[in-house]
């Protein structure tokens, strides 16, 4: 038997378009300073490791790495960083506290966005220099070529979608990560100026800025300081062929492989056995896929996206929060764990004791990550 | 090659070869353009530049005083407690006598950086900047120096309102 990971505190700050009065240093510092208060711990002296997740290109420095200790308590103790999405971070804290490396690790990720000028520039960095950079293609060009073939294959069409764009940005409304929200008509998602067709302009979340940390604990730990925390029941990450490399184009095996692995971890059922869940919506179309991909079926992937069954996205998702680039994983996870404890403000559900967040590391990756928590408790 | 290894297996390109387009070769030239958030402490220090001032942050947990300026005390992990000027002189924590320039050419006439550990400001606490009005051979660590301040018309809050430090 593994030893049991919690998390025993959460902290975050920013969750807007743009932040101008504080630098990405600073910003992570409000974030990690709050998490730190909320789980208790002087990272000085209690917390054992330190996980940053950050991409160079996106900091506009190279070896980024090197600048995250002293912000989030970490001089001269052990730090790490992974170019990778906040869940992976998580992963890494899970092996760290299992491994005996550390009783209390820190997990810290943030968008800076705003910073980067050139976004296009950035993602066309990431394609293939000789196959895909040259014909001009962008993520959102990738994304475009990938929702056709998707809605092809799957029979979902634009009104499906746009009914699901509809139900994240009016969920967002009452939530103050939020910074996307709004009242839409189906007509008016459907009909908006496409980007790069049938991808059009509320299918793609916008990007937004904000950092989060999260504490996370071994089960002897959470025991001897008789802490709060929510389990982490099963967490993982996979990387599969992306489809404008010969991967599935309709369908994202990272995410179905992902949710298996978890559900064996937690000995749990089927996705319907979560009573939320924050699943990525970057681009509109890659909520109804994840969801298609992870087992659940087409009318169930209809109802929960419009909210007529479950509980899915109560935050309002990236599309309505934002696109929080290596942060997305977190925010996902902080939203389930206020949930779990019951202090998600106007998006609270009724009676959430478990939860799952699937995040995508977005175009043109084939990366994701699951994470399964449930109302812990276990030093009460 | 050494003295196991006589010729590597496989076709050498040649650069005619590829001159001539025989194999792909792509060639791909992009501009990253960023516009960092300068946040509190720095805004502040380079305001403060702007006006032929050094400006730090002080821990009164540790009594460190930090410039460049932090909001937030490493050590401490807490946030700093207050702004403190400091002066415009210094002394050589270390330097170098350099000979390229950015593009990695040659420079005839080497520029002196240095470290220079700010008078006010804890030990070990410096700014990385230029040496100018003086030898490379005269340059020593521990030599004492003082802020060469751009004219006041000419400054624009950033630290090259500081042209370079002299010997004091
Ligand atoms: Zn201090």
């Amino acid at each position: 038997m593994h030893e049991g990971v919690g998390v025993v505190g959460v902290g975050y700050e920013g969750f807007r378009p743009a932040i101008t009065d504080i630098s990405t240093r600073e910003l992570m510092f409000e974030a990690a300073s709050k998490a730190y208060a909320d789980a208790g711990v002087d990272p000085r002296k209690e917390v054992g490791s330190f996980i940053c997740c950050t991409e160079d290109l996106w900091e506009g420095w190279s070896i980024t790495d090197e600048m995250v200790p002293d912000q989030v308590g970490g001089a001269r103790r052990p730090v790490c960083t992974i170019p990778g999405d906040g869940i992976v971070g998580i992963g890494h804290a899970v092996m760290h506290i299992r491994a005996g490396v550390a009783e209390v690790v820190a997990v810290e990720a943030h968008s800076k966005v705003a910073d980067v000028l050139d976004k296009r520039a950035v993602e066309n960095l990431a394609l293939d220099p000789a196959f895909h950079r040259v014909a001009g293609a962008d993520a959102d060009v990738l994304a475009g070529l990938e929702m056709s073939a998707f809605m092809e294959a799957s029979g979902f069409g634009r009104d499906d979608i746009s009914r699901a764009v509809a139900f994240e940005k009016r969920s967002a409304m009452r939530n103050s990560r939020a910074s996307y929200g709004g009242i839409f008509g189906t007509k008016e998602v459907s009909g908006a100026d496409a980007v790069a067709d049938p991808l059009r302009r509320f299918d793609k979340s916008e990007f937004a800025e904000g950092g989060v940390v999260i504490v996370l604990a071994s089960d002897a730990w959470i025991r001897r300081h008789h802490a709060e925390a929510v389990s982490v029941d099963g967490v993982a990450w996979r990387s599969s062929t992306p489809w404008q490399d010969g991967g599935e184009v309709s369908f994202s095996r990272y995410a179905r492989d992902c949710f298996a692995s978890v559900k064996k971890q937690s000995g749990g059922e089927g996705f319907g056995s979560f009573d939320v869940a924050e699943i990525d919506d970057t681009y509109s179309y890659k909520l109804l896929q994840h969801l298609l991909s992870i087992g659940v079926g087409n009318e169930e992937t209809r109802e929960y996206s419009t909210g007529k069954r479950g509980n899915l996205n109560p935050s309002g998702g990236s599309l309505g929060c934002g696109n929080l680039i290596e942060a997305n994983g977190l925010h996902k996870v902080l939203e389930c764990v206020l949930q779990l404890r019951g202090k998600a403000g106007g998006n609270q559900v009724k009676r959430a004791r478990s939860a799952l967040s699937v995040s995508w590391r977005g175009h043109p990756t084939g990366s994701g990550a699951a994470i399964a928590l449930s109302e812990g408790g276990n030093g009460r | 090659m050494s003295s196991k290894i006589k010729e590597y297996r496989g076709t050498e390109i040649g650069l005619d070869e590829v001159k001539a387009g025989k194999y792909l070769f792509t060639n791909y030239d992009t501009v990253l353009r960023y516009s960092w958030t300068s946040g509190v402490a720095i805004s502040r220090f380079l305001s403060g530049l702007k006006e032929g001032q050094l400006w730090a942050r002080k821990c009164n947990n540790c009594g460190r005083t930090l410039i460049p300026p932090r909001m937030y005390c490493e050590e401490c992990y807490r946030p700093t407690d207050e702004w403190v000027r400091v002066k415009d002189t210094g002394t050589v924590n270390t330097f170098s006598i350099s000979y390229v320039n950015n593009d990695a050419s040659r420079r005839k006439k080497p520029i002196l950086v240095s470290v220079i550990d700010i008078d006010g400001a804890s030990p070990g606490m410096g700014i990385l900047h230029l040496l100018g009005g003086v030898e490379p051979k005269k340059v020593r660590v521990g030599m004492k120096v003082k802020a060469v301040w751009k004219k006041k018309s000419e400054r624009e809050g950033a630290i090259t309102d500081i042209d370079h430090f002299e010997p004091a």
